[in-house]
């Protein structure tokens, strides 16, 4: 296996220099995660953890700008009833959690993938799969008759097949950060061929988060999208549908690795007990994700006032069952009574309870 | 930079490049059996030049004129031998046929050109009477046969066994047995179709059940019990596989007379070798695959659907539909060894079949139908004579009665008894 060429990183401003626009190296003391932000962004929240303020520190960057970058396709001001819709979806919320709330402090941000550039060479041997059709019946008796009705199924045939490969790869989308995964179950895949060659311009005020993983590091995913490619380069090359047990043995030189930016808003709201969640959304689908906390105190709230309610018809019953003394049906209003507050009594807690119950689903 | 893998990179033994569909990658594949021996095979005896023929009991080829044998080492696959889909390609050269094309052979014995359609597997030259086989084994594309059973009753047991058939019976005329010897052997591989499939029918039916329950009968003034059916839809699904079924594809000899002696071990399947065929008729498929199947299939849902009566627990069933889905289905084009041997009797000629393999016979035999008259009326007699005997019993003296009863009785068992002899009697003359 040939190992990763090193990506010439340098450290802070000169790295910066080369995006064409004046940012500053930022860093989370909460989450240690880097950004790259115009001077305007610094001390905004961490767009990741909101822990933290964002504070200059040094940082080591690609002397490289990024190659692509992958436009906003939802705009900041449309944003705003597609958060009130997703915050409405949970009953006793923190006033926070609101769509004007969270539109109010929406920051644009980029999170980057790398572009590895190689070429291949190495030879490869698989077993390929061909469709072919054969023809098939189904009978159906009724009356007395049988109709008969073709049928075509495809099937696949396998087969060995092997050779060599020496072919130039390009733009090959590898995670740059270590938590890449997790955001992509959170908000989706983005679709990379609608990405645009950057330019300073369409990174305007935009915070821009820097590589976790350094190429050294992200080389073990670069050679498993490498390989995937080979292989269905492979499947292509035989004429074959389907491809398995693919046995590579590949060199990949010559490698080059530049930087793709995915949009990516994030906002944030504080739980009742000042804690900051944060929330992102995917800048080109318009998807969601955070955690939604319900509000323990407004929880409290609905249940002290129910609570209220079955004590004020209790001193009621027990009034009645007094003044029936003097005229027994009354005793009977007051039982009646009675077994209601038993029932109001027995819903009180579940308020308190609900939001309980959901910040600990929440929080597992 | 040392010599990398990829320059020292050698395919795996038996593959050949094979065309690339994207420029920066070669491909390799298995290496497409191709056959560059002759296309037939001519066989003399190396030894003495004689014309040499597959001998049943030696197995083996062997040269009748100085006992020189070529032993054979085909293998014996059985029922494990290698199936084929319904390809629609397959199908669709089936449609198109091959007959109108005649391929040239050269005889290596005597130097002539001889003429030999392409499914043709066997022929002997007119010229010098050489054995030549078509010697290429079969591939799906030429649909030829890649697998038969080879002769294992030897000629000269045949007159034997069509002796010993002949002569079974009361019904045939004396003397059949001895026919036989006007008999003449010829032993030809007939070509077959087996079929393999797996019908899953789902079926669907109102089925009743008898449930007894008592009426009263108002005119007699009693009860009586009454049976009524009780019907409800039901319905289920049936597996029936089919396994091998064999599906003659000759016109040539007749079907009646194949079904019957086409009781074939098919464990004795054996790969294709030309040594088989020599000095032995061989006849290429006539019915196409798509025509054999066509019935196959019928056989197959027939079954399917006696399997889907046979699963309901009820002799009352009504409104029956079956989907039946046919999975799983294979064929083979086999040849397997028959011997015909048409034989003349009082001047006219009857067909025998024998079956190369169990030396099984089928075939037709001339019936005596005088004899077979003569015992129906002997068996009728007696019931008719007691009839008679008890009519003027019953006038003179009013006893007969028991004796028309009993001789009722004897002639209508007679009458059955002679039916069956007569249905049995046509049996054994039909084709």
């Amino acid at each position: 296996m040939t190992a990763p060429l090193p990506v010439d990183m340098q450290v802070t401003p000169e790295g910066a220099a080369a995006w064409g626009l004046p940012l500053q190296a930022a860093g989370c003391s909460e989450c240690d995660r880097v950004y790259l932000v115009p001077a305007t962004r610094l001390g905004i929240r961490c767009p990741a953890c909101s822990g933290a303020s964002l504070a200059p520190r040094p940082a080591r960057l690609p002397a490289e700008p990024p190659e692509l970058l992958v436009p906003f396709h939802q705009q900041a001001a449309a944003l705003g009833t597609a958060l009130d819709e997703w915050a409405r979806r949970i009953w006793l919320r923190p006033k926070e959690l609101a769509g004007a709330v969270l539109q109010g402090r929406l920051v644009p941000g980029y999170v980057p993938m790398w572009l590895v550039d190689a070429d291949a060479a190495g030879s490869w041997q698989a077993q390929v799969g061909y469709h072919y059709d054969v023809a098939s019946a189904n009978e159906h008796y009724q009356n007395g008759q049988w109709v008969t009705q073709h049928v075509i199924e495809t099937r696949t045939r396998w087969e060995p097949r092997a050779g060599q490969v020496r072919r130039a790869y390009h733009n090959v989308a590898v995670p740059a950060l270590e938590d890449h995964a997790r955001l992509t179950a959170q908000v989706g895949e983005w679709a990379l061929d609608t990405a645009r060659p950057y330019t300073a311009q369409t990174l305007a005020e935009a915070v821009v988060r820097m590589p976790s993983l350094e190429p050294g590091a992200a080389w073990p995913f670069a050679r498993s999208r490498l390989d995937q490619r080979v292989a269905a380069d492979c499947q292509s090359a035989a004429g074959g549908q389907h491809i398995e047990q693919a046995q590579l043995a590949i060199e990949y030189r010559q490698l080059h690795w530049t930087q793709l930016l995915l949009p990516l808003y994030s906002t944030a709201y504080q739980d009742d007990d000042g804690q900051w969640i944060p929330v992102v959304i995917n800048g080109q689908t318009g998807r969601i994700s955070g955690v939604r906390r319900a509000s323990q105190k407004a929880g409290w709230q609905w249940t002290g006032a129910i609570a209220a309610v079955a004590m004020v018809l209790l001193v009621v019953a027990a009034a009645l069952a007094v003044a029936g003394a003097l005229f027994p049906p009354l005793v009977g209003i007051g039982g009646a009574l009675l077994i209601l507050i038993l029932l109001i009594g027995l819903i009180a807690p579940i308020p308190a309870l609900w939001a309980w119950q959901h910040n600990r689903r929440g929080a597992a | 930079m040392s010599t990398s893998a990829s320059e020292t990179w050698q395919p795996p033994f038996g593959f050949s490049p094979v065309e690339s569909k994207l420029p920066g990658v070669t491909v390799y594949a298995p290496a497409l059996k191709v056959e560059t021996g002759p296309e037939a095979l001519t066989y003399k005896c190396p030894r003495c030049g004689a014309t040499t023929a597959y001998d049943p009991a030696a197995a083996s080829v062997i040269c009748a004129n100085c006992g020189y044998g070529q032993p054979l080492e085909a293998q014996v696959v059985g029922r494990a031998a290698a199936v084929s889909e319904f390809t629609v390609d397959t199908l669709a050269r089936q449609q198109r046929g091959w007959a109108s094309e005649r391929r040239a052979l050269h005889c290596d014995a005597c130097g002539a050109d001889l003429s030999l359609a392409p499914n043709d597997l066997s022929t002997s030259c007119p010229f010098c009477g050489s054995n030549r086989v078509a010697a290429r084994a079969a591939s799906e594309d030429a649909l030829r046969p890649a697998h038969l059973i080879p002769f294992k009753i030897q000629p000269d047991r045949c007159p034997a066994l069509a002796r010993e058939w002949l002569g079974r019976g009361w019904l045939h005329p004396a003397g059949l047995s001895a026919a036989a010897g006007s008999a003449r052997f010829t032993g030809i591989y007939l070509p077959f179709w087996t079929f393999s499939a797996r019908v899953v029918a789902d079926w669907r039916a109102e089925v009743g059940y008898e449930r007894t329950r008592q009426v009263y009968d108002a005119g007699r003034e009693e009860w009586r019990t009454e049976t009524v059916i009780d019907w409800r839809w039901e319905n289920s699904r049936v597996v029936a596989p089919a396994h091998d079924q064999l599906e003659p594809a000759t016109t040539k000899a007749g079907a009646a007379l194949l079904e019957r002696v086409a009781n074939f071990d098919l464990n004795a399947l054996t790969a294709f070798d030309p040594g088989f065929l020599a000095g032995w008729q061989a006849q290429p498929y006539e019915i196409p695959l798509p025509t054999a199947w066509d019935t196959a299939r019928a056989k197959m849902r027939e079954r399917a659907k006696q399997a889907c009566r046979d699963d309901i627990a009820s002799a009352h069933v009504r409104n029956l539909s079956v989907a039946a889905a046919f999975e799983d289905e294979v064929w083979r084009y086999v040849l397997l060894p028959v011997y015909l041997a048409p034989y003349r009797f009082e001047g006219r000629v009857y067909q025998l079949m024998i079956n190369g393999q169990t030396g099984g016979v089928a075939g037709q035999k001339p019936v005596a139908w005088a004899k077979v008259w003569l015992v129906a009326a002997a068996l009728l007699t007696p019931g008719v004579l007691l009839a008679l005997l008890g009519l003027p019993l019953t006038l003179a003296a009013g006893l007969g009665t028991p004796l028309i009863g009993i001789g009722g009785l004897l002639f209508v068992a007679g009458l059955a008894l002679s039916g069956f002899i007569v249905w049995q009697a046509t049996q054994a003359g039909l084709p």
